[in-house]
């Protein structure tokens, strides 16, 4: 439960963080431009990729529907 | 002109949904989950090599990560709460591991179809990304 919170928490403070982001592109950059600069050079674009297919793999073929 | 580019969009994204719809319904573990995601990573990867090969020549714009360590700590963080998870077995009912709690919102088939147009809108941010066209350095 306590986990479930945090994660939660987590998620909510990065939803935050990006907004306060949005109101301020020029100082502080949002998820869409930290990941646009890790994604110039190609291995950091095909690091990218290989997380964005892991997590396609986990979540749509991995996946356990909890009892 | 702009009602046949129309046509092609209400065509594309019909297809993408009916795909997704396959996609998302197919029993987990199956050859047939892993083809469904292999499908647009493959399509993704080779689209992205190919711009990579093909797009205008120049230099990378210099765009750094200055200010990126706020996102930096929430990914420590995220990792730290993950790694716990898993050292308490993975399904621990008080510290669950990200999948854990995704797992429950995978439960229903629309809530995979809107989680998996997710992903593929995220594949194809990176494709952008890819395919952008470099600044030319100046003389």
């Amino acid at each position: 439960m306590i986990g479930t919170a945090a994660w939660l928490a987590l998620g909510a403070a990065a939803l935050a963080w990006e907004l306060v982001c949005l109101l301020s592109p020029s100082t502080r950059p949002g998820l869409g431009a930290v990941l646009g600069a890790l994604g110039q050079r190609v291995p950091g674009w095909m690091a990218l990729v290989a997380l964005w297919a892991f997590a396609g793999w986990h979540l749509f073929a991995r996946y356990t529907v909890p009892r | 002109m702009r009602g046949h580019s129309h046509t092609i969009v209400v065509v594309v994204a019909a297809a993408a949904t009916g795909y997704g719809w396959w996609a998302t319904g197919v029993r987990p573990f199956t050859p047939a989950a892993y083809l469904a995601v292999a499908l647009p990573v493959a399509a993704v990867a080779g689209a992205g090599w190919w711009w990579g090969r093909h797009r205008a020549p120049g230099r990378s714009p210099v765009r750094g990560l200055r200010g990126a360590a706020p996102w930096l700590g929430l990914a420590l963080a995220g990792l730290g709460l993950e790694i716990a998870g898993l050292a308490l077995g993975g399904r621990s009912p008080r510290v669950p591991t990200l999948s854990t709690v995704v797992d429950h919102a995978l439960a229903f088939h629309a809530t995979r179809l809107v989680v998996f147009a997710a992903w593929v809108a995220l594949g194809l941010a990176l494709l952008r990304l890819r395919g952008r066209r470099r600044p030319r350095s100046a003389p």
